[in-house]
């Protein structure tokens, strides 16, 4: 592999990193939403935030740790995969 | 009347009583010379008398003896030549030039002959006269008699001088305006001295001439003209001051035109009547004697801070029966070389108090160290003693002693003797060159040769990668030599240290960026942006602003600046592998070069580190307008090209995104400047990455304090401290960090310079 072969790689693989840093940050950075929409129902007051938005990007960033994990490990076993 | 004629008259006058008779015949008891009776008409042979004297000289020769030194007769040769002598004497009773001086026989006979009772007596001898004469003059001439020193003006105005050889000067008028060479020369009162000038070169026109006492006023003065060779003047001094000599080479509004060479001379009348000849300036003794003093006191000063006490310190306990054999005296290694006795001795004994004696003392070598105290009564003795007991012992008693020439030495002792009393006597053990000692005996601590320490620094200097211990921070100049620059491209770093610098003004043109969307302030502030032509930006003009269109406008986002930059040696080879290999290690031997100086520039046009530094306005700034000149400056082949791992996304509050890139330039990092990560840093599972390939302490800040080395200016860093700042040295020297979009913090630049 050459220099430049090998720093293509890395650059990669860093971005598959950052995307999947990305992801689990969008699900860290919102997890106090749910605690205060939970606390809301359970105090019978009204959400705070949109409870379907949240949760529905909490889903997409949850496939997206998953999807960016398979990445990378297939990335590091050598195996190319177009997303 | 005679004896004869007394004789006669007593016959006559009847003495003895008898009748008186008038013949001197019929007298008896006739008187006798040498046994021959005076009578009848006898020669002066026949009486036994020498012959008469020859009345034309007034010795016959036959009287001569010269052999004899009691004889004090002379012949008429040596009264011709006495009395030709004797002529030559004027009524001042001074001796002739034309005199012949005593030939060594004659001198030798004079010594020889010399009445100790008469000496300082003057002597009427010519020649010794003549002697006299000569060694006056020699003693003269060789004395301090010329007493101005005509190559060292006090002022020289408008005059250009040059000194000639035998201690003259040739003097050249400078501009046409009023000129003169003024020298300064001691008198004394009352004394009479003369001003002999020689010209060697003659002007074209009439030169003054002034002898002048301290306030300026003649004493005697001249011209001297195209005809002159000798320029002579008397005066007497009437006062204990600086005179000066006053040559003036625009004689009443004529200056001169061409070059006047003189050599002159001033001394007092009685030297010159000695010898008129002309001698250079000399110094007087008193000024060589003070000289003299001075040169010694410097080569004192010189030989006592050089290596001079070969003897080194030890930590042995002192032993030997001299202790054991004397209860009651100790003596202390004092740890610095030195040694002290307390206590009193009831027996002689030796204290041995070094082993570790060089063998290299054959010849040439004083020990020296024993207190001076043995004058009245044997007390102590510093001593080295031979391997050999045959070869003796060298001992010093306290006025040094020359270690003899084939010593083979053992061990350094001091001996004591009983029945004394010790009460902090110290040694001080010295070895050092005899030439040393005459120099100077005092005692010098030991001290390293400088062979010694060169072979021991030597390391340092010849092995490259030693350099990066060694800070200097000398300026190297403005520009890279070709000593530098082989310094540098083959990796031995000569003459190359850590702190050095080169520096140099340079002008960093504006940093655009063309708009990307039309901005918000477009119809009002249109003058604020530029359209571009080739490398020139111009203002956008009229009276209303024009439609805006992509690639069209440019932004000036950072203004020119004209600065002083200072480009710093910070470590070497700090990515130097040896070997091609990948990312930031290289196979080029290089130092890494700060360059600070800049004036400052925002982190970023927003208050964002959104895109990492890689999208930073500074680093586009730093790779668009600093990065050029910088080359321009040392050489585009000259600033190495290398990978560098730099952030290029931030999740939340941190980097989280990083490629590799080559690059010539970029901000220093956290652990280039600290050593490790303050403020910078990424909460992403691979946030190993966020140095990058600057992660290493760079070796300049082990010797100085950041903040030093900046000026005490506030500084830039590439790390990401959140999504809105940057890292930076601040003024203090404090590690911080800033909203990225502060003006008040400029940028320093790492590069490799190979």
């Amino acid at each position: 592999m050459t220099q430049e072969e090998s720093i293509e790689r890395f650059n990669q693989r860093a971005e598959l990193e950052h995307n999947l840093t990305e992801a689990k940050y969008t699900l860290s950075s919102t997890d106090y939403k749910i605690l205060k929409i939970y606390e809301a129902r359970i105090m019978e007051k009204a959400d705070p935030y949109n409870a379907e938005e949240i949760i529905a990007l909490r889903e997409q960033a949850r496939a997206d740790v998953n999807k960016y994990e398979q990445l990378i490990a297939e990335f590091n076993n050598g195996t190319e995969e177009s997303e | 009347m005679n004896i004869i004629d007394i004789a006669i008259a007593k016959q006559l006058a009847g003495g003895g009583g008898g009748s008186g008779t008038d013949n001197y015949n019929d007298l008896s008891n006739l008187p006798k010379i040498n046994d021959t009776t005076l009578s009848g008409n006898k020669s002066s042979s026949a009486l036994g008398l020498q012959s008469e004297i020859n009345s034309e000289s007034k010795l016959a020769s036959d009287l001569v003896d010269d052999t004899n030194q009691d004889n004090k007769f002379v012949t008429s040769a040596e009264k011709t030549t006495w009395n030709a002598k004797q002529n030559a004497i004027d009524a001042d009773h001074k001796l002739s030039s034309s005199l012949v001086s005593f030939s060594e026989a004659e001198a030798a006979a004079i010594a020889s002959g010399i009445d100790s009772s008469k000496v300082g007596q003057i002597s009427t001898n010519q020649t010794n006269i003549l002697l006299v004469k000569d060694a006056t003059e020699e003693l003269v001439d060789k004395g301090a008699k010329n007493i101005i020193d005509i190559q060292t003006p006090e002022e020289s105005l408008l005059t250009s001088y040059t000194s000639t050889a035998n201690g003259g000067v040739a003097l050249t008028i400078k501009n046409a305006a009023w000129t003169s060479y003024r020298v300064r020369f001691s008198t004394i009162i009352n004394t009479a001295y003369v001003c002999k000038i020689l010209v060697d070169s003659a002007p074209t026109t009439n030169v003054n001439v002034f002898i002048q006492n301290s306030s300026g006023e003649n004493y005697t003065g001249g011209d001297i003209n195209s005809n002159t060779t000798e320029f002579i003047r008397e005066f007497t001094a009437t006062e204990t001051a600086l005179g000066r000599l006053s040559i003036n080479l625009n004689n009443e509004g004529t200056p001169l035109t061409n070059a006047i060479t003189v050599r002159v001379m001033i001394c007092t009348k009685a030297e010159y009547d000695i010898s008129p000849a002309y001698e250079p300036y000399a110094l007087p003794n008193y000024d060589l004697t003070y000289r003299e003093q001075q040169d010694r006191n410097a080569l004192v000063e010189v030989v006592d801070k050089g290596a001079k006490n070969i003897l080194p310190p030890t930590d042995l306990i002192p032993e030997g029966d001299g202790l054991s054999n004397n209860p009651n005296l100790t003596c202390t290694n004092n740890g610095d070389g030195t040694y002290t006795l307390n206590g009193s001795t009831v027996e002689n004994g030796t204290i041995i108090i070094h082993y570790s004696m060089t063998s290299d003392l054959y010849g040439g070598y004083m020990l020296s160290g024993c207190p001076n105290i043995n004058a009245d009564s044997e007390k102590c003795r510093l001593s080295i003693y031979t391997y050999a007991a045959a070869s003796g012992v060298c001992q010093d008693s306290g006025q040094g002693k020359e270690i003899p020439t084939s010593f083979d030495p053992s061990f350094l002792a001091i001996y004591v003797f009983a029945g004394n009393t010790f009460n902090n006597v110290k040694f001080y053990p010295m070895i050092c060159t005899k030439e040393e000692f005459k120099i100077s005996p005092s005692y010098q601590p030991y001290t390293l040769p400088n062979t010694d320490l060169t072979r021991m620094m030597t390391p340092f200097f010849t092995v490259p990668i030693n350099h990066n211990m060694i800070y200097r921070g000398q300026n190297l100049g403005d520009t890279l030599t070709a000593d530098q620059d082989t310094a540098l491209s083959s990796g031995n770093f000569t003459d190359l240290y850590l702190g050095d610098y080169w520096t140099k003004q340079i002008t960093i043109p504006a940093f655009y960026e063309v708009t990307a969307a039309e901005p918000a302030d477009w119809s009002t502030n249109y003058t604020s942006y530029y359209t571009k032509s080739g490398d020139t930006y111009t203002p956008v003009t009229g009276d209303t602003a024009p439609t805006w269109a992509a690639n069209t406008y440019y932004e000036r986002l950072v203004p020119s600046q004209t600065v002083t930059l200072k480009a710093v040696i910070a470590d070497f080879d700090t990515f130097y592998a040896g070997y091609a290999s990948d990312y930031a290690v290289i196979n080029t031997h290089h130092a890494a070069v700060i360059v600070t100086g800049f004036n400052n520039v925002v982190w970023n046009k927003t208050n964002s580190t959104a895109g990492g530094y890689v999208a930073s306005l500074i680093h586009k700034w730093l790779v668009g307008s600093a990065l050029p000149q910088i080359e321009t400056w040392f050489g585009s082949a000259k600033v190495l090209s290398h990978q560098k791992l730099l952030t290029n996304a931030i999740t939340g509050d941190a980097a989280s995104g990083w490629a590799w890139s080559s690059q010539k330039i970029a901000l220093l990092s956290e652990n280039q400047m600290y050593g490790s990560k303050v403020w910078g840093g990424s909460k992403a599972t691979n946030g190993g990455y966020e140095p990058g390939e600057a992660f290493k302490h760079l070796n300049v800040f082990n010797h100085i304090d950041a903040n030093l080395l900046f000026g005490n200016k506030n500084i830039w860093l590439r790390d990401i401290a959140s999504a809105v700042w940057a890292a930076f040295l601040d003024n203090r020297g404090n590690a911080g960090y800033s909203d990225a979009s502060n003006a008040w913090i400029a940028p320093a630049a790492l590069i490799l310079l190979s």
